[in-house]
Formats: C-alpha cells, sequence, structure tokens
C-alpha cells in the first residue's frame, strides 16, 4: 500500500503557514463603500416598490376591464363568450405574473432587510443538496412480518449536532443473516446520511470484520485514529448499529495489536453491547424537509412506567421533541414475562393518524428497550392504527426508522 | 451604525474579518463588497444585539452568513444560467486568481491552498476558522452554532480530505496543480 507522503498533524502545520490576507482599503475608503452599497441597496428598493406598485396598477386596471367586458358580453348575445374567457385568462395570467414578481420583489427585500438575528434561519437552509425533496414524514419501523425474505441493516447515525445517534434502518432483499455483518459495511458507505438531517457519518475510517464468532464484531483502527478521541460517539453509534445487527459483543485492535487507547472510555480490549438499554424515545427533526425519525434517550430510567413517562418530556435538545403526546394517557401497566398491557385511559381520543403510530411506535421501541416482546393496548378507542392492530398482541418491531 | 461603532469595531476586527471572507470566497473584491456588507448587517442588528456570546463571535457569524448568502445567490443564477449543461463547476472557481501573499510561498503550501477549495462549505469554514483565523474549538462551535463534537468531527474529516488531495495531487507527474494566474493587486 502506497504510504501518504504527509501526516496530519504536517497538514495542520501547513494550514497555520497560510499567510495572513489583507483589506488594503483603509478605514474612510471601506466607511464610502458602505455607504454607497447603502445607497444602491435604497435605490433597489425604491426601484422595487415603484416596479410593484405599476404592477398592481397594470394588473388592476387589467381585472377591471375583464370585468367589465364580462358584463357587457353578458348583456349581449352568447356567441362571443369566448373572447370573455380569453380576457379572463389574461387577467388570471396578469395576476399570476403579479404573483410571482411581487414574489420576487419580496424576497430581494427580504435579503436586504435580514439581519444577524435571523441569520439562525438561514443555518438551517445553509445548502442542503436535497431540500424540498426530501422525505416529510414519520419513517415507520420495519416488522418481523416484513421480513419474511428480506433482512434489515440498521445504522446508528450522529444527529446533525452529533448529539444523540438516530438509528436508521434499511430493508434489503437478501434474508441470508450470515452476511450481515458485510452488508452492514456496505450500507455504510452507500448511506447519505444527510437526505435525512443527519450528520455525514460513515463510512469510518476502521476496519470492521467478524470477530472470534457470529455474535462479536471487531474492530481495528489505525494509530491516531480520530474516532479513538471521539470516542463516546463513535462507540454509541457502534452500539446502537451493531446491537440492531445480531452482534453483543466488540473487540479491539490497532495497528494489528489487541486493544485501542480511547481518550475517555480509556484502554479496551472489548466492549459488551447491553441487550436492553432501558430508555426512551423521542422525536427527532432537523427541519420541515427532512423525516421525522424516533431517536433513544441518552439518560436510562429504572422502571417502564418511567420511560413511558419521559417520552412525553420536552428535550432539552435542538431538534428533538416528545414522540408521545400529553393527551396520551394510560392508567395501569401489567406485565407478566416477555407482554406488557398498557391499559389506555377510557374516553381518550385517538385518530388513525401518523402522530398517533409515531406515539405508539415510541411506546413499542420503550417496551422492546426493557426486553418486552409483546405489547397489549386495552381500551384503545379505535381498532387500527396505521398498521397496527389494536384489538390484538403487537409483537415489538425488529427496527425503527424505516427509509427507502 | 454610530460612527463610533463602525470604528470600535473596524479596530478590532476588520482585517480577520476580511480575511475570513477572503479565504471562503477566495476573491478580493468579493471579499471587500461582503465585508462591507457585514456592517450593513451590523448596523441593523447592533441594537438587538444582547451579548449572549461575545461581540466577536457575533461578528464572525454574521460574516458566514454573508458569504453563504452569497454563494447562494451565485448558485442561484448560475443554476438558472447553465441548467442544460454539465459544466465542471469546480474547475470554474479553481480558475480564481492565487493571491501574491501564497504565491510567494513553497509548492505544498499553494497546493493546500487549492485543496481547501474542494472541501466542503462547512469543512472549509472549520478549517479556516480553526487553522487561519487561530480560534478555539469552542469559539468556532460558538461562531458556527454547532456542538464542539460536530467542529471536531468535521475538522478530522475535513484534514483527511485535504490529506487525501494532496496524495492525490503529489501522485501525479509533473506540477501538482494546474498553474494558475498570479493575482494582481
Amino acid at each position: 500500500m502506497k504510504r501518504s507522503r504527509w501526516n496530519e498533524s504536517e497538514i495542520e502545520d501547513m494550514l497555520r503557514e497560510l499567510p495572513k490576507v489583507k483589506d488594503h482599503r483603509n478605514k474612510a475608503e471601506v466607511m464610502a463603500g458602505i455607504y454607497r452599497k447603502k445607497k444602491k441597496k435604497r435605490s433597489l428598493q425604491l426601484l422595487a416598490g415603484v416596479a410593484s406598485l405599476c404592477l398592481m396598477i397594470v394588473v388592476a386596471s387589467v381585472l377591471m376591464i375583464g370585468k367589465g367586458r364580462e358584463v357587457s358580453q353578458e348583456k349581449s348575445d352568447g356567441s362571443r363568450k369566448l373572447s370573455v374567457s380569453e380576457s379572463k385568462e389574461s387577467a388570471d395570467y396578469g395576476a399570476k405574473s403579479n404573483e410571482s414578481s411581487s414574489g420576487d420583489i419580496q424576497e430581494s427585500q427580504t435579503l436586504t432587510g435580514k439581519h444577524a438575528e435571523t441569520e439562525a434561519k438561514d443555518e438551517e437552509m445553509e445548502i442542503e443538496p436535497f431540500s424540498g425533496v426530501q422525505e416529510k414524514t414519520f419513517a415507520p419501523a420495519i416488522y418481523d412480518d416484513e421480513l419474511k425474505n428480506a433482512s434489515a441493516i440498521t445504522l446508528g447515525i450522529p444527529d446533525d449536532q452529533m448529539n444523540i445517534v438516530v438509528p436508521i434502518s434499511i430493508k434489503q432483499e437478501s434474508s441470508d443473516e450470515s452476511d450481515q455483518l458485510n452488508r452492514m459495511v456496505t450500507q455504510m458507505s452507500q448511506i447519505d446520511e444527510e437526505r435525512y438531517g443527519l450528520s455525514d457519518y460513515f463510512p469510518l475510517d476502521v476496519t470492521i470484520s467478524e470477530g472470534i464468532d457470529k455474535t462479536t464484531a471487531h474492530i481495528e483502527f489505525k494509530k491516531d485514529s480520530p474516532l479513538l478521541d471521539e470516542d463516546d460517539l463513535f462507540l454509541s453509534s457502534m452500539e446502537e448499529t451493531l446491537s440492531y445487527n445480531n452482534i453483543t459483543k466488540m473487540t479491539f485492535a490497532t495497528d494489528g495489536k489487541q486493544g485501542a487507547m480511547f481518550s475517555h472510555a480509556g484502554f479496551l480490549k472489548q466492549l459488551e453491547i447491553p441487550e436492553h438499554k432501558h430508555r426512551t424515545y423521542l422525536l427527532y427533526q432537523k427541519n420541515q424537509s427532512s423525516p421525522r425519525l424516533l431517536v433513544p434517550s441518552t439518560v436510562q430510567y429504572h422502571g417502564f412506567a418511567e420511560a413511558l413517562q419521559a417520552g412525553k418530556r420536552q428535550s432539552e435538545l435542538k431538534r428533538v421533541s416528545p414522540a408521545i403526546p400529553k393527551d396520551l394517557v394510560w392508567e395501569r401497566i401489567k406485565s407478566k414475562g416477555s407482554h406488557v398491557t398498557i391499559q389506555l385511559a377510557e374516553n381518550m381520543d385517538m385518530e388513525n393518524s401518523e402522530r398517533s403510530l409515531e406515539a405508539l411506535e415510541a411506546i413499542l421501541f420503550i417496551a422492546k428497550d426493557f426486553g418486552y416482546e409483546t405489547v397489549k393496548f386495552e381500551h384503545a378507542p379505535i381498532e387500527k392504527v396505521g398498521h397496527l392492530n389494536l384489538t390484538r398482541d403487537i409483537k415489538v418491531p425488529r427496527a425503527p426508522n424505516q427509509i427507502k | 451604525m454610530i460612527n463610533s461603532v463602525f470604528h470600535d469595531l473596524y479596530e478590532k476586527y476588520h482585517q480577520e474579518i476580511y480575511q475570513f471572507i477572503y479565504y471562503m470566497t477566495r476573491n478580493r473584491e468579493t471579499a471587500e463588497d461582503l465585508v462591507q456588507e457585514v456592517y450593513i448587517r451590523i448596523m441593523k442588528a447592533y441594537e438587538r444585539f444582547e451579548g449572549k456570546s461575545s461581540e466577536k463571535t457575533w461578528m464572525y457569524s454574521i460574516a458566514r452568513n454573508v458569504t453563504i448568502d452569497h454563494f447562494r445567490k451565485q448558485k442561484g443564477w448560475k443554476d438558472k444560467l447553465f441548467t442544460n449543461f454539465d459544466w465542471d463547476r469546480q474547475a470554474i472557481e479553481d480558475s480564481q486568481p492565487i493571491p501574491e501573499e501564497v504565491a510567494i510561498l513553497n509548492d505544498d503550501i499553494q497546493a493546500l491552498y487549492q485543496c481547501l477549495n474542494r472541501c466542503t462549505t462547512n469543512q472549509r469554514s472549520v478549517i479556516i476558522l480553526r487553522y487561519i483565523q487561530g480560534m478555539s474549538i469552542t469559539e468556532t462551535a460558538a461562531i458556527l452554532n454547532w456542538s464542539e463534537s460536530k467542529v471536531k468531527t468535521t475538522q478530522h474529516r475535513a484534514l483527511k480530505v485535504i490529506k487525501k488531495l494532496m496524495d492525490d495531487s503529489s501522485g501525479k507527474e509533473g506540477h501538482r496543480f494546474e498553474k494558475i494566474p498570479l493575482e494582481r493587486k
């Protein structure tokens, strides 16, 4: 393998050597430039205002003429109806073109009138390649009955701010689970995280292979890998990813030597992945044009009822909101073995809507996190929400947030 | 804007804000125009500045947003103009003249300057703030309104991209980068 000519610290040193670049103008020249720019803006705004006024006058007169004609035509014979509709069309067209022009004007006014306080919006909009064509709805879970001739790959991807890890699942045609780890690694290099409002995180600069058995993943780092410094995020992402892909343990190596020295977790040779993490589930959505996704909390809860209640609470994290609405009320929770019954409050309202599905799936995933396999909702006011049949025991889903 | 505010901000931050915008846009005239826009926006918002962030952080945030608005507007008209053409947009941007300050340095630094432009806007922002402007992770996070974790990850990724581009370019025969014209002041 070809060795790199530079290492990262050399690149960093060279970046620091990039020269200082100065504005050669003096203060007075800059100030004069600002006044010129402001004056130009004011003239443009004035021009835009005059233009929109002219357009309004033109449109108003066209509409008035059109109306006048319509009235006179109604009085005359019906053979001239064609010209009336033409006149209407032109009036409509006038109205439409006026609409778009004033839209443009408004945009130019907004641009010139924008100030720093409103710039947060810019951040949201910033160069999003898929903005406007993304899924805008809730991404439902994958259930066992959908996987008769298919399998699911789940990746734990950091959110846009890299505070939390959001699991994203992809259904694949192959049902061969022996090849799951390789397919997972392949998926890591194919996923377009930003499309779903998440951080561009994968592929990772590590080698992931099968460990001593099928339930162990062996992760090999390069010395000085930045992932060793950002171990909190890396280990959370890997735990989330691997736990959905039938892996219960990670083993580590660095440059062929056993173990890895993490900045926060210290030296680790291996790490068990807990099967049940006792978390609640919330909703993450980067912006209106990205899908709503269920996300597990970073905190753990002692009991299932406590975790359920926490699903209604507002999060301090940006872009994270409760998944369970306050008006979804339960009176009693009973569990027996791997089954849990949630007795809903009587006379409670529930619609067969996406919002209800989000809430119920959040509850199902909280149940899964506490080791339950089936859930029954008693006193449900309706029989079905999405494909969930509330009259029966519901098997907890296999994986959350199915994307296509 | 009250003149004294302009004078104060000019004395304290003008050159570094100009430099930040220059490295983002790689064009002197654009940087001169955009730095003026920064003052205009400050003028509109200064009374509402609550002091939640430092004055410097606030000014940088505005500078970054002004730059992004510039890219967005540029992207807008180019998209309209070149809808049916498969133009290599990167090549167009790469033809920006190299500043004299960079041209007098060694080939590796010149190559690095070129590589910086191949990074994404976010990566470039982090690299410029961290290494050229000398900001800390915390300051960079405040300017970009990101978490520190995102700054660190973006920084690592950007370094990786630059390293790869530098390696790729050194693998080629002859000049690593095509000679580009020297900027005339």
